[in-house]
């Protein structure tokens, strides 16, 4: 894929920040990641609303996706 | 982990709005307080009046009782102060989730530290010392975090970046716009050297190892741009391992702590001047509020250590400008274009990443913009005041007061430093990681010493006089 194609994507419906599998809650993600608050913040503007994926064990954008996506169920 | 598997039926999350975010990130929260805290100076100001009888500070003492003299004077003052920073916190931090019965008695603690801290280094032998506040602030955190441990009830309150986004913010009302002008181009340029020199530097070192990209990547935005923040932004725009994450912020964290100390230390031990300093540190130091620790604490030498020349401010204004002007604002960029290449030339990971050009706005650090107004609403009250009446009225009644502020940010940023790093709960990294980084380190030092002090020497000096 060239760069200009990945520029021009656009995010899909099923991304990760609906997924049950993507963390991003800040105060879950500053536990998750020792050292996050001390010189940075779960809550600041540059980690937009990036978070863990527990499927892929990564730390994704909220806009990622995958052909796992799991939406959580109604409650 | 176990937090995932509460959120099986959790409600679909949603990213944030252009508005959502205007309550929910911090940085929106700086620029709320910092700016009313400018607002209200300013009103009163119009009004003939001043808001500096709450901008009490510690005035220089030579025995104790001078302090508790001080104290019995301004016991009221203090107590307002107090109100005055609980308020503006507390309302942001329960905007962001933090519950505000939590929040408000961990301050208090948090408030009194930094009172009896800012004391000390009121004290006329603090500088003999070498107790300069923000260098006592973070050994007392340090000391307490990796002993006994800070006490849980202590956490809600730390909040580093909140208070040094707030303490910047307030910082744009002692600088000039023109200032800012006249000398964000040099930040720029001197930043954007050392930027892609460290960047590569540390990218192309961790091939080398044989490391992942996407982790060489992230280490190399940690070094090269806004430490932890640069970090976590590229290790979610490039979507890398947690592990790596955890490896980077590790790295970046114990090279930033390291820093504050060694380089005000290499730089009183070459007196260098001031503004000089202060552009090294915001060359080479990689986070906000652990290069604020250590320009401040450089700052506090001048006209207290022998041969070292230049305002006290100078160096905190060089650091500045060089740090959020030449290096920060730039982190929505460098995650994007590193989305765009780990996409289309690395390898696959099983996640698709779709950023697009909206990321580099969503990323932008929005307290620039808070640092930039207060500098601009300052910058144009004080237009129709010659520098005679600018002296005798706008500065002590205005300027004074807001820079007052700005330092009890601070102090309550540099303290949580201390009282947030636990080192061993810090992430294990390895021997290839911290060899790939510290290569980096060698040439962001060298390199930023070299432009501060040879290429661009002449114009960091001026700024300090």
């Amino acid at each position: 894929m060239s760069i200009a194609h990945a520029a021009r994507r656009i995010p899909q419906a099923a991304c990760c920040i609906g997924c049950r599998h993507f963390l991003h809650e800040p105060q879950a993600l500053e536990r998750a990641l020792p050292g996050m608050a001390t010189l940075s913040s779960a809550y600041a503007a540059v980690r937009a609303d990036d978070g863990l994926c527990a499927l892929h064990d990564r730390y994704v954008a909220a806009s990622s996706s995958c052909e796992r996506y799991n939406a959580p169920q109604a409650a | 982990m176990a937090e995932l598997a509460q959120r099986a039926n959790a409600p679909l999350g949603l990213r944030s709005s252009f508005w959502g975010a205007l309550v929910r990130k911090e940085d929106w929260w700086a620029i709320w307080i910092g700016l009313g805290l400018v607002a209200i100076a300013i009103a009163w100001f119009a009004a003939g009046g001043s808001v500096k009888w709450i901008a009490v500070a510690p005035q220089k003492w030579s025995h104790l009782a001078e302090v508790s003299a001080q104290l019995k004077q301004h016991g009221l003052q203090y107590a307002a102060l107090f109100v005055l920073w609980a308020a503006a916190f507390g309302v942001g931090a329960a905007m962001l989730g933090i519950a505000i019965s939590r929040f408000l008695p961990a301050f208090l603690a948090i408030f009194t530290a930094a009172t009896a801290i800012y004391f000390l280094g009121l004290w006329d032998q603090s500088a003999h010392y070498n107790l300069e506040p923000p260098l006592v602030a973070l050994g007392l955190g340090l000391l307490i975090s990796n002993t006994v441990g800070a006490p849980r009830w202590l956490q809600p309150a730390l909040r580093v970046e909140f208070y040094i986004k707030t303490g910047i913010v307030l910082l744009g009302a002692a600088l000039p716009l023109t200032l800012i002008a006249w000398a964000g181009p040099t930040a720029i340029v001197q930043a954007a050297i050392v930027s892609l020199a460290t960047f590569g530097t540390i990218y192309f070192a961790a091939l080398k190892l044989g490391l992942d990209k996407r982790l060489a990547a992230t280490l190399g935005t940690g070094g090269a741009v806004c430490g932890v923040s640069g970090a976590i932004a590229v290790g979610g725009a490039v979507g890398a391992k947690k592990e790596h994450v955890s490896v980077a912020i590790s790295l970046v964290v114990l090279w930033a702590i390291a820093m504050i100390f060694v380089l005000p230390l290499l730089a009183r031990g070459l007196r260098l001047p001031t503004g000089v300093a202060g552009a090294w540190i915001g060359t080479s130091e990689f986070a906000d509020a652990a290069g604020l620790a250590a320009a401040q604490s450089y700052g506090g030498y001048a006209g207290n250590v022998p041969g070292i020349g230049g305002a006290p401010d100078a160096a905190v204004t060089a650091f500045t400008l060089m740090k959020v002007i030449g290096r920060d604002m730039w982190i929505g960029v460098w995650a994007f274009v590193l989305s765009l290449v780990a996409t289309a030339r690395w390898e696959r990971t099983g996640v698709q990443s779709n950023l697009g050009a909206a990321e580099i706005w969503r990323r932008f650090p929005k307290f620039v913009l808070g640092f930039l107004i207060a500098s601009a609403v300052v910058t144009v009250v004080s237009q129709g005041h010659d520098y005679t009446a600018y002296k005798k009225d706008v500065l002590p009644a205005l300027v004074a007061p807001l820079q007052t502020f700005r330092t009890w940010a601070f102090t309550f940023a540099f303290l949580s430093i201390g009282l947030t790093t636990r080192l061993r709960e810090f992430a294990a990294f390895g021997a290839r990681p911290f060899y790939a980084f510290a290569i980096g380190v060698a040439v962001n030092v060298s390199l930023g010493f070299v432009l501060s002090t040879q290429v661009f020497s002449g114009f960091w000096e001026r700024l300090a006089q």
